[in-house]
C-alpha cells in the first residue's frame, strides 16, 4: 500500500511551483456568504446542532469486597451465578447485585 | 486562495493530523493560515509549545467567534486557509463546510467513521442545494495500516465507490512520525531520525497528499474559469 505514495524520482515534481502559483483571494467572500440561519436550519435537520460534546460519565472508583464463608456456600453461590448469568467474568457480581437490589427493595 | 476544511463528526479520525500534514506541506510554497476550531486546540497547542513552521500561522477560534468572520479574515491574509474542526456534529462544522472551497472528510474506514462521514457528506449535499454552489469534497482514509488491507476498509471503499463519492488515492498511513509531530511539536522535516522512525516514508506520504489536494484545486479553478467564460 505504501507503493502508491512512493516518490517517483523520474517524474517532474513541480509541487512547490504549483503551490506558489495560488494567490490570495482578491475580494472576500462576503458577497457569497450564506445566510447563517438557513445553514443552521439545514444542519439541524441533519442532526447537527449546538450540543456540547458528550462527556464521559465519571466512573466511581471500585473497591474489593472480601470475606470468608463456608466453602459449600461459596461453591453454591458460584454455581448459581453461572447458571443464571453464564460462565462469564461478571456472573458473580451480577448475582450479588441482584441479591442486593432485592434486599434494598425489602427494606423499602 | 482556497479554504480547505477537515470535517468528520466523529473524534479520533485523524482530522488534526491530516490538517497539520497538509498545512506544513503547503507552507513550503505559500502563506498558510490554520484556523483551529477544535476546543481541544491540538494545532494551536502544537504551535504554542513548539516553534511552528515558516509561512504557517495558526489562530485558535474562540467559542463565540463567527467562523465566517475568521475565514474571511484569514482569506485576506493567506493563500491557503485550513480549518480543523471538532469531532462533533455541531453548527460550527455546518458553517465551516458552507464557507469552504474544499472539504476533506477523514475516515479510518471503520463502520462508525463511515457512518459519520456519510452524515457530513449528506449535509454537504444539502448545503450545496441551499447555497447554489458545489462544495467539492473527498474522503481521506487515515491511520491506514501499511501492510494489511482490512475487510472493513475494503467494504468502506466499495460503499463509497457505489455512491460515487470522491476518495483520495493517497491514504494517510498510521506512522509514528505523524504522531511524533504532536509529541515533539514540530514538522516532519524537523523530526530527529534518531528519535523517530519512518520519517522519510511519512514525508513521501504527506507530499503525495498535498500533491493530490493541489491537483484537485487546480482542476476546480480551471473548471470555474471555464464556467465563467461560458457564462
Amino acid at each position: 500500500m505504501d507503493d502508491q505514495n512512493r516518490h517517483d524520482p523520474f517524474g517532474d515534481d513541480d509541487l512547490l511551483e504549483d503551490i506558489a502559483a495560488f494567490e490570495p483571494k482578491k475580494s472576500g467572500r462576503e458577497k457569497t456568504r450564506p445566510q447563517e440561519e438557513e445553514v443552521e436550519k439545514i444542519a439541524q435537520a441533519r442532526g447537527f446542532d449546538n450540543r456540547a460534546p458528550v462527556s464521559k460519565p465519571v466512573k466511581e472508583a471500585l473497591r474489593p469486597l472480601q470475606f470468608r464463608l463456608p466453602a459449600s456456600e461459596v461453591e453454591a453461590f458460584h454455581q448459581r451465578a453461572y447458571e443464571e448469568f453464564g460462565m462469564s467474568h461478571g456472573a458473580k457480581i451480577s448475582l450479588f447485585r441482584k441479591m442486593w437490589k432485592v434486599y434494598l427493595a425489602s427494606l423499602a | 486562495m482556497p479554504t480547505i476544511s477537515f470535517i468528520q463528526p466523529k473524534g479520533g479520525a485523524g482530522k488534526s493530523t491530516s490538517a497539520l500534514i497538509l498545512a506544513a506541506e503547503l507552507a513550503k510554497g505559500a502563506q498558510v493560515m490554520v484556523i483551529d476550531a477544535d476546543p481541544n486546540a491540538p494545532i494551536a497547542k502544537w504551535t504554542s509549545r513548539g516553534k511552528g513552521a515558516g509561512n504557517l500561522e495558526i489562530i485558535q477560534a474562540g467559542k463565540d467567534d463567527s467562523i465566517f468572520d475568521l475565514i474571511e479574515d484569514a482569506e485576506r491574509k493567506a493563500v491557503f486557509v485550513i480549518v480543523d474542526t471538532e469531532g462533533v456534529a455541531d453548527l460550527r462544522a455546518a458553517h465551516t463546510m458552507s464557507a469552504s472551497d474544499f472539504v476533506v472528510v477523514p475516515s479510518q474506514g471503520s463502520a462508525l467513521d463511515q457512518d459519520n462521514a456519510a452524515r457530513a457528506i449528506k449535509l454537504i449535499k444539502d448545503q450545496e442545494r441551499h447555497i447554489g454552489r458545489k462544495i467539492p469534497h473527498a474522503v481521506l482514509f487515515t491511520r491506514v495500516n501499511a501492510a494489511i488491507r482490512s475487510r472493513g476498509m475494503a467494504t468502506a471503499e466499495k460503499q463509497l465507490a457505489e455512491h460515487g463519492i470522491d476518495v483520495f488515492d493517497t491514504r494517510i498511513i498510521e506512522r509514528e512520525a505523524f504522531k511524533a509531530m504532536f509529541s515533539f511539536n514540530t514538522t516532519l522535516d524537523h523530526l530527529n531520525p534518531a528519535e523517530v522512525g519512518g520519517i522519510d516514508k511519512a514525508k513521501t506520504n504527506a507530499r503525495a497528499f498535498a500533491r493530490e489536494v493541489i491537483t484537485r484545486l487546480k482542476s476546480l479553478g480551471q473548471a470555474q474559469k471555464q464556467a465563467v467564460g461560458e457564462a
